[in-house]
């Protein structure tokens, strides 16, 4: 088994998450991760020396545009910004509001 | 007009009654919505009906249609129902991608593949259930309940787009998006019996999807027949300056002529027919590529040798893009769950509404991918996942180089499953889209259609799938519409 249960408290505290603490569901999550990444192990066997790492799934290059809005004259419309902003659960003056980062 | 929906009308033919002015989009839309009601109480296809807009909307239409000259042509999807799968944004309408994290959000915007629907006449009806993010082949990990398969309520209707596919196999829309990252429009067609595109990566516009592994994802169509999949393709595919992964390409016709379909070289490739699928989809799929032998094809067995690496290769890459894309839905910007405490701190509110917003299969793939792309196991497993996707590639460029125009493959290794068979074995559940997941890794066009009458022993529908080069969607297309009209059986 490659993770153990601190490794998996560990990859919680990384990706913001609320620890499991259930054993049963725990002990099915260890196991469910852990044999997917037993599986895996075939790409081992596979020589990808001098193979150039692929991140996309098309052969285009990069598309960029000046720092500035073309599509449209406002960089958001109001409407949308006002959308956005409603699903704030919290917003003070047109900003989002968050809790306090440091105590 | 109950035969309507008994037959399964396709767009083409609502169209011609739309154009005679036998009917009126009131009273089509009146009966979608009055059939979708009802049928949808044993399916589960949709999480919403928009039924009282839907019927404002045509109001709207049968007005235009009024005062449109007799003479000028319908816009491509004028009056037709269709449905959307609820990862995709939708002006002022909930869109929930199936998890309760997103329950109670509404989207700020539309996104560009919806809004040319809207901008092509169509008529949207509804949202449909999925896989709670994207996430799944069954659409069991929806965290609104199961959808259930038209063909057999005891059995999934894939996924993670099953809401789009029962809805469409249903007869309750004519046809609908999906997004496939790795199988999730032609696993859910395939095992529900629908015709449904993936098209190239970049060919339809992300803007307004909500991102599971933005390197994987695509929106495309589902619908009863090749050319209604290929009406709503050219609805919604195009660049958009909003998306910076579209592409410029650009098709003129969808459909090349019958002389230049039959020259087409189809490549089968070995590895698609494998130990442990059903004997069924073997036997069906290889009654596909005979009858295109005795027409005339030119078939040519080919190897894509990295094919069996292609699985393990996705699960390390969507995870790692996905607990990225994921992180957003942190309790701060996009809604809150109620249950988190108001006075909580910063770090509080994520690890809360992440710990009680995501089901069992997000919550396993934010930590898989975190994992991957961890300090001291990125090289072994996300670097060399993204070699192996070049070799995936390079395989299927070299089959294409060597003259092979497209390919003839199963969508899925099994028919469709029984609720509950794999939930709870996740390994097994990801081996549905094995036959699927390569076309994602390099980026290609692949079309999922009905074999005919080659149901499985239990009657499940069974499909096959056609492999294209990049932004070749035309080639794939007349293969499937050619297949449908003049090789496809029906008994």
């Amino acid at each position: 088994m490659i993770l153990d249960d601190a490794a998996l408290d560990h990859l919680f505290a990384l990706a913001r998450i609320e620890r499991e603490d259930d054993p049963v569901r725990r002990q099915k999550l260890l196991q469910d991760l852990s044999a997917i990444l037993d599986h895996f192990q075939e790409l081992r066997g596979v020589d990808t020396d001098h193979i150039q790492p692929l991140s996309g799934g098309t052969f285009l290059t990069n598309v960029t545009r000046s720092d500035e809005e073309a599509v449209r004259d406002v960089v958001c419309v109001a409407e949308e910004r006002d959308a956005a902003l409603r699903q704030f659960p919290e917003a003070e003056h047109g900003y989002l509001k968050v809790p306090p980062v440091f105590e | 007009m109950n035969s309507f929906f008994e037959t399964g009308y396709t767009i083409d033919q609502l169209h011609e009654a739309y154009a005679r002015r036998a009917v009126s989009v009131t009273d089509v839309m009146r009966q979608f919505f009055d059939y979708a009601r009802i049928h949808d109480a044993s399916i589960g296809a949709f999480l919403e009906l928009f039924e009282q807009e839907g019927m404002a909307r045509a109001a709207t239409l049968d007005a235009e249609q009024e005062r449109r000259d007799a003479s000028s042509p319908l816009p491509p999807l004028f009056g037709v129902p269709v449905a959307i799968k609820d990862n995709m944004l939708y002006a002022r309408h909930h869109a929930s991608a199936a998890s309760k994290i997103l329950e109670h959000h509404i989207s700020a915007y539309t996104g560009t593949a919806v809004q040319k629907l809207l901008d092509a006449g169509a008529v949207i009806i509804g949202r449909t259930n999925l896989d709670e993010f994207a996430m799944g082949s069954s659409t069991e990990y929806s965290a609104f309940g199961v959808t259930r398969n038209p063909y057999d309520p005891e059995k999934v209707p894939g996924g993670s787009s099953g809401g789009s596919a029962a809805a469409v196999a249903g007869n309750m829309v004519l046809a609908s998006l999906g997004s496939d990252t790795g199988g999730s429009i032609r696993q859910p067609a395939g095992l529900c019996g629908v015709v449904g595109l993936k098209p190239t990566y970049g060919a339809v516009s992300r803007y307004g999807l909500m991102a599971l592994a933005s390197s994987l994802d695509q929106i495309g169509p589902l619908a009863k027949t090749v050319r209604d999949a290929a009406r709503v393709f050219s609805v919604i595919t195009g660049q958009d300056p909003l998306d910076a992964t579209s592409a410029p390409a650009t098709y003129e016709n969808l459909f090349i002529n019958r002389a230049a379909v039959k020259k087409k070289v189809l490549g089968v490739p070995r590895e698609y027919f494998i130990d442990g699928m059903d004997a069924d989809v073997a036997v069906a799929v290889r009654g596909v590529i005979d009858r295109f032998v005795k027409d005339g094809f030119v078939i040519k067995e080919i190897s894509l040798p990295h094919t069996q690496y292609a699985l393990s290769c996705y699960y390390i890459i969507l995870p790692a893009e996905a607990s990225s894309n994921l992180a957003r839905f942190d309790g701060v910007r996009y809604s809150r769950l109620t249950d988190v405490p108001v006075d909580a701190g910063l770090l509080d509110v994520y690890r809360l509404q992440k710990g009680m917003g995501y089901g069992d299969e997000p919550t396993r793939r934010i930590l898989l991918g975190t994992f991957v792309l961890s300090s001291g196991y990125y090289d072994a497993y996300y670097a060399k996942a993204q070699k192996v996707r070049r070799l995936i590639l390079d395989d299927f460029q070299k089959a294409f180089d060597d003259g092979v125009d497209a390919m003839l493959t199963p969508v899925t290794p099994t028919t469709a499953f029984r609720i509950g068979e794999k939930k709870d074995n996740p390994l097994s559940m990801y081996l549905s889209d094995i036959f699927t997941i390569p076309v994602n890794l390099a980026g290609l066009p692949a079309l999922s259609l009905p074999v005919g009458s080659g149901f499985s022993k239990t009657n499940m529908p069974i499909n096959f799938q056609i492999i294209g080069k990049h932004f070749d969607e035309r080639t794939i297309l007349s293969l499937g519409d050619y297949y449908e009209a003049h090789l496809k059986p029906t008994a």
